[in-house]
C-alpha cells in the first residue's frame, strides 16, 4: 500500500470483511434459486429475494458505518485515532463515502445482473441513485450526530422511513390524488443528486469540527441538548437499595429511548400526516394500523440494544464500570426486567393520549366507526372486556420483545446474539420460501377443498403450538432452576396473572360457532405469549458473561 | 520457583498454582501468591506480563482454568458479591459512564456499599477538586482517575486493588494516587494490592512485591529482603578478560577488559569465594533499585528461555 488512500480503504475492507461475506452469501444464495428455478415461478420468488436484497444492502452499510465508540466520553463517530494521520480532513471524509458509493452500487448492479433477471426492475436508475443517497446521508448522520446517540437513532429512523417515502414518489406520479410534476423521476433524479455534495459537505464539515475541536467538540446542539436535560429534574436522594440504584442507572442508559422514539414518530411521521389526511376515513383505519404496531416495531428494534449489557455498545462484554458491582446477576436482570416494563407503560400512555386526541379531534373515523360496529355485533357481550384486555396484551407483548433476548444479549458471545438476530430474519425469510415452493400444492389444495385445507391449517397450527408449550414448560423447569426462590416465585406469580390475561381474551375473542376448533390454537398461542423459558437462561448467560 | 509467603490462612488473597490461556497465549503459568493482610504489595511486570490478568481473576471478572483463587477465604467467582463489596477497584482507564455527572456516580457506588463513609468521600471529592455537577465525559483523564479512586476508596475497602492506577498521569496526580494509597495503608488492617509497571512508584510504597514476567511470578517477597539480597558487585581482574566470566546463578554480567559487574541475588557471602577462583576481586558492592532488579531477572529469564 503506497497511498494513504488505499491504507483506508483496506482498513474499511478488513473491519468488515465479515459484512461482505455476509452480503455474498446473500447475492449468491439467490442467484441460485434464481438460475435452477422454473421460468414461471420467478414471481412466486420475489419477496425472498426482496428481503436477501434488503438485507444485503443492511450489511454493506454496516461495513460502511466507519465508526468507533468511545464510552466514556459517550462519543461514538468518526474514528477518532484517524485524525492523527497527515492526510486532509476532506480526503478522510471522502474515502469511506465514495467506497460506499461505488460498492452500493455494484451490488445494485449484481442484484439486478444476477437475480431480478426475468423481472424488469421499475425506474432501475431512481433506485441507482437513491440507494447511494441512503448510503451518503446514513454516513453523514452517524459522523455529525457522534454525540447525540438517542437523537442520532430518532434521525436515522426518521430518515430511513422517509427514504423509503421518497423512493416511492416516482410511483405515486400518476395517482390522481396525490399526483404532482415533482413526482417524475426526470425531476427527482437532479435533486436527490444535487443534495448529495450538500451531504458530504456537512459531514466533512462536521468531521473537520471534530478533528480540530479534539473529538468531542461542545457544539452549540450538544449545549442545547446539555442545557435541556439540565431542566429536567435530577435525583437528589439515596438510594434505598443497590436495586434501586440499578433500576436508575438502566433507566437513565436506556429506559427513555422507546418512549422518545414512539412520541417522535408520533408527532413527527404520523400527526403531520394524519392532518393532512383528516377527511379521509381509509387513512385513518391505515393510520390506527400503524400507531399500534409502532411501540411493537420499535419495540422489536430497540430491544435487540436493550437486550446487550450496554444498549450503545457494539461490545457485548459487560461493562468493567458494572461487572464489579456487589450485585448478582439477577438483580442486575430484575433492574432490566422493571426498566422495560416502565419503559412501555410510558410508551402506551403516550399512544393513547395521541389516539384519544387525534381521533376525537381531527380524524374521520366513519370507516372506523363501522368496523367497531362490526366488532361489536360480533361480540356484543364482551367487546368492551376484549379491547381492555388487548390493550393490556399489547404492552405485555411489547416487553416481551424488549426483554425477549436478554438471553443472548448478555451471553457476550456474539454468534449467539447475531445468531439469533439471524434466525429472527431467517425463519420468515425461510418460510417465504417454502411458501413460494410449494404455492401451487397450497393453491390447488385450497381450490379443490377449501374447508379441508382450513381445518388441516388449524390443526398443524395447533399441534405446532402444543409441542412448543411443552417444550417451553420444559424448558423453563431447567432454566429457573438456580434462580433465587423469591425471584422465581414473583415472575412466577407475573406469568400466570399474564397468561391468565391472554387466556382469557383467546377464550372471549374465538368465534362463536368455532367450527375449526380454533379456539384452541388460541389457548396454546395464550400460553407462549408471555417470556418465562429462554428468559430463566438471562441470568446464568449474564453469569457467564461476567466470569468469562 | 517457590517464594516465601504467608500462609494462605492468613493471607487476604490467596492464589495457587493459577494458569490462564486465550486461545493459544499462555497468560498466567502456575501462578501462586499469597498477599498478607495489612501493607501495599506492590505487583510489577512489563506490560502485557499479566498483572491485569492477574487481578481480573482476584475480582472474579475471570474463571480460574486451573489453579485456585481465593479472597478473603471466598471464591471470587461463587461468592462475587460478597467478595466486590469488600474490594475497592481502581484500573488504568475507568471506564466510568460519561453520562453521569461527579454527585450521581457518588450516590449511586453507594447503594452498593452498606459501608460507605458519605463525610470520607465528600472530603475525597473535594480534595481531589471534582465538581459535583461536572459530567464524567467532561473530565480530563487525571480527574477521572481521582474519580475512580474516590468511588474505590470511599466505603474503606478491606482490600483496595490498583492496577496501574497512575499509568499515563501527570506527577501532581500520580502524587494524590499515592497518598491516597498511603493514607489506605494506615488504617488498620487494610490492603492494598498495586500493580505498575513504574517501578519508581511501587518501590516508594509497596511492603511486599511480586514480580510478573511471561505469565510467571519471577520474584515475590518483602521489598526490603529483596533489595538487601540483590546487590551487584564489580569484579576486578588482573588481567584483561576477552570473554565474561562465568558465574553460575549471577542474575546479569557486564564489562569488558579488567572490570566486570555481576548481579547476584542471595549468594553474596559466597562471591568473594567465587571471585578468587576466578582470579579476581571484589573492588565494589552496590544496593539495587527495584528498576535494576526487573531488567536483571526478565533479562535472565529471557537468556535462560533462549539457552
Amino acid at each position: 500500500m503506497h497511498s494513504p488512500v488505499a491504507a483506508l480503504a483496506w482498513e474499511i475492507w478488513k473491519r468488515g470483511r465479515r459484512s461482505v461475506w455476509l452480503v455474498l452469501i446473500c447475492l449468491a444464495f439467490c442467484a441460485f434459486i434464481n438460475l435452477v428455478i422454473p421460468d414461471t415461478n420467478h414471481a412466486l420468488f420475489s419477496a425472498v429475494f426482496g428481503i436477501a436484497m434488503v438485507l444485503s444492502v443492511v450489511f454493506l452499510m454496516g461495513l460502511l458505518n466507519c465508526t468507533e465508540a468511545n464510552p466514556t466520553k459517550e462519543w461514538n463517530g468518526f474514528p477518532y485515532r484517524i485524525f492523527t494521520l497527515p492526510v486532509p480532513t476532506w480526503k478522510l471524509v471522502a474515502v469511506p463515502m465514495v467506497l460506499g458509493l461505488v460498492t452500493i452500487e455494484l451490488l445494485y448492479l449484481a442484484w439486478i445482473k444476477l437475480v431480478w433477471t426475468h423481472s424488469q426492475i421499475d425506474r432501475p436508475l431512481w433506485y441507482a441513485v437513491i440507494l447511494g443517497a441512503y448510503v451518503l446521508y446514513y454516513q453523514t448522520t452517524l459522523w455529525s450526530l457522534a454525540d447525540f446517540r438517542i437523537l442520532r437513532t430518532i434521525v436515522l429512523s426518521i430518515g430511513g422511513v422517509s427514504g423509503i417515502l421518497v423512493a416511492v414518489l416516482p410511483a405515486l406520479e400518476k395517482v390522481n390524488a396525490v399526483s404532482s410534476l415533482w413526482f417524475s423521476e426526470e425531476r427527482l433524479i437532479p435533486i436527490v443528486l444535487g443534495t448529495l455534495p450538500v451531504a458530504f459537505v456537512t459531514a466533512w464539515a462536521s468531521v473537520a469540527g471534530q478533528r480540530h475541536g479534539g473529538g468531542c467538540r461542545q457544539n452549540w446542539l450538544k449545549l442545547l441538548v446539555e442545557w435541556l436535560t439540565d431542566l429536567l429534574p435530577r435525583r437528589t436522594r439515596d438510594f434505598k437499595s443497590p436495586a434501586a440504584a440499578q433500576f436508575w442507572f438502566e433507566w437513565r442508559r436506556a429506559g427513555l429511548l422507546l418512549p422518545v422514539c414512539v412520541g417522535f414518530a408520533l408527532l413527527v411521521v404520523i400527526g403531520p400526516l394524519s392532518w393532512r389526511f383528516r377527511t379521509d376515513p381509509q387513512f385513518t383505519v391505515i393510520a390506527l394500523g400503524w400507531v399500534v404496531g409502532l411501540p411493537l416495531i420499535l419495540g422489536f428494534l430497540i430491544g435487540k440494544g436493550f437486550a446487550k449489557p450496554d444498549l450503545f455498545s457494539t461490545n457485548l462484554s459487560v461493562p468493567q464500570f458494572l461487572a464489579v458491582r456487589p450485585l448478582t446477576a439477577t438483580e442486575f436482570i430484575v433492574a432490566k426486567l422493571k426498566v422495560a416494563a416502565l419503559s412501555v407503560f410510558i410508551t402506551w400512555i403516550l399512544v393513547v393520549l395521541f389516539m384519544t386526541l387525534w381521533l376525537s379531534v381531527w380524524a374521520d373515523s366513519l370507516e372506523l366507526q363501522k368496523m367497531l360496529y362490526q366488532f361489536r355485533m360480533f361480540h356484543p357481550n364482551s367487546w368492551r372486556e376484549i379491547l381492555a384486555l388487548s390493550f393490556v396484551a399489547l404492552m405485555i407483548l411489547t416487553w416481551r420483545l424488549m426483554v425477549n433476548g436478554l438471553w443472548t444479549g448478555l451471553s457476550g458471545r456474539r454468534m449467539y446474539y447475531f445468531g439469533s438476530i439471524g434466525l429472527q430474519v431467517l425463519v420468515p425469510l425461510l418460510a417465504l420460501l417454502a411458501c413460494a415452493i410449494w404455492s401451487g400444492s397450497i393453491d390447488h389444495l385450497l381450490q379443490r377443498n377449501p374447508e379441508l385445507g382450513k381445518s388441516i391449517a388449524v390443526q398443524v397450527l395447533g399441534w405446532c403450538l402444543a409441542l412448543l408449550v411443552i417444550a417451553k414448560l420444559w424448558v423453563a423447569v431447567f432454566s429457573w432452576r438456580n434462580i433465587a426462590p423469591r425471584h422465581a416465585r414473583q415472575y412466577l406469580l407475573m406469568w400466570i396473572a399474564s397468561t391468565l390475561c391472554f387466556l382469557t381474551l383467546a377464550i372471549l375473542a374465538s368465534p362463536p360457532f368455532d367450527v375449526y376448533r380454533q379456539t384452541h390454537v388460541y389457548l396454546l398461542a395464550a400460553l407462549l405469549l408471555f417470556p418465562i423459558a429462554r428468559l430463566g437462561f438471562a441470568a446464568s448467560s449474564l453469569e457467564g458473561n461476567r466470569h468469562r | 520457583m517457590k517464594f516465601p509467603s504467608p500462609s494462605s490462612a492468613e493471607a487476604v488473597v490467596s492464589i495457587t498454582n493459577l494458569a490462564r490461556r486465550f486461545g493459544s497465549k499462555t497468560v498466567l503459568s502456575d501462578v501462586s501468591l499469597h498477599v498478607p493482610r495489612g501493607g501495599v504489595f506492590g505487583l510489577v511486570g512489563e506490560n502485557g506480563a499479566g498483572k491485569t490478568t492477574l487481578i481480573k481473576h482476584i475480582l472474579g471478572l475471570l474463571r480460574a482454568e486451573t489453579g485456585r483463587v481465593r479472597v478473603f477465604g471466598l471464591n471470587p467467582v461463587s461468592d462475587q458479591v460478597s467478595v466486590l463489596g469488600r474490594i475497592g477497584y481502581l484500573s488504568e482507564q475507568p471506564d466510568l459512564p460519561g453520562w453521569m455527572r461527579v454527585d450521581e456516580l457518588m450516590r449511586y457506588s453507594r447503594a452498593f456499599y452498606p459501608k460507605w463513609d458519605a463525610a470520607y468521600a465528600e472530603k475525597l471529592r473535594e480534595q481531589f477538586g471534582l465538581n459535583p455537577t461536572q459530567r464524567l465525559s467532561t473530565l480530563s483523564k487525571g480527574q477521572l482517575a481521582k474519580a475512580g479512586l474516590l468511588v474505590a476508596q470511599a466505603h474503606r475497602p478491606e482490600l483496595l486493588l490498583l492496577d496501574e492506577p497512575s499509568s499515563g498521569l501527570d506527577p501532581l496526580v500520580r502524587r494524590d494516587i499515592l497518598e491516597a494509597v498511603i493514607r489506605t495503608v494506615a488504617d488498620e488492617g487494610r490492603t492494598v494490592f498495586f500493580s505498575s509497571h513504574l517501578l519508581e512508584e511501587i518501590e516508594r510504597v509497596s511492603d511486599n512485591i511480586a514480580m510478573l514476567h511471561q505469565g510467571r511470578i519471577v520474584l515475590c517477597g518483602s521489598l526490603d529482603e529483596i533489595k538487601l539480597q540483590h546487590r551487584q558487585f564489580t569484579l576486578h581482574f588482573e588481567t584483561s578478560q576477552t570473554r565474561a566470566p562465568i558465574i553460575a546463578g549471577a542474575l546479569s554480567i557486564s564489562g569488558s577488559g579488567k572490570e566486570w559487574s555481576v548481579m547476584c541475588n542471595g549468594w553474596r557471602d559466597h562471591l568473594p569465594e567465587i571471585a578468587a577462583g576466578l582470579g579476581a576481586r571484589i573492588v565494589d558492592d552496590r544496593a539495587q533499585t527495584l528498576n535494576e532488579i526487573f531488567v536483571a531477572h526478565a533479562g535472565a529469564n529471557i537468556s535462560t528461555q533462549r539457552s
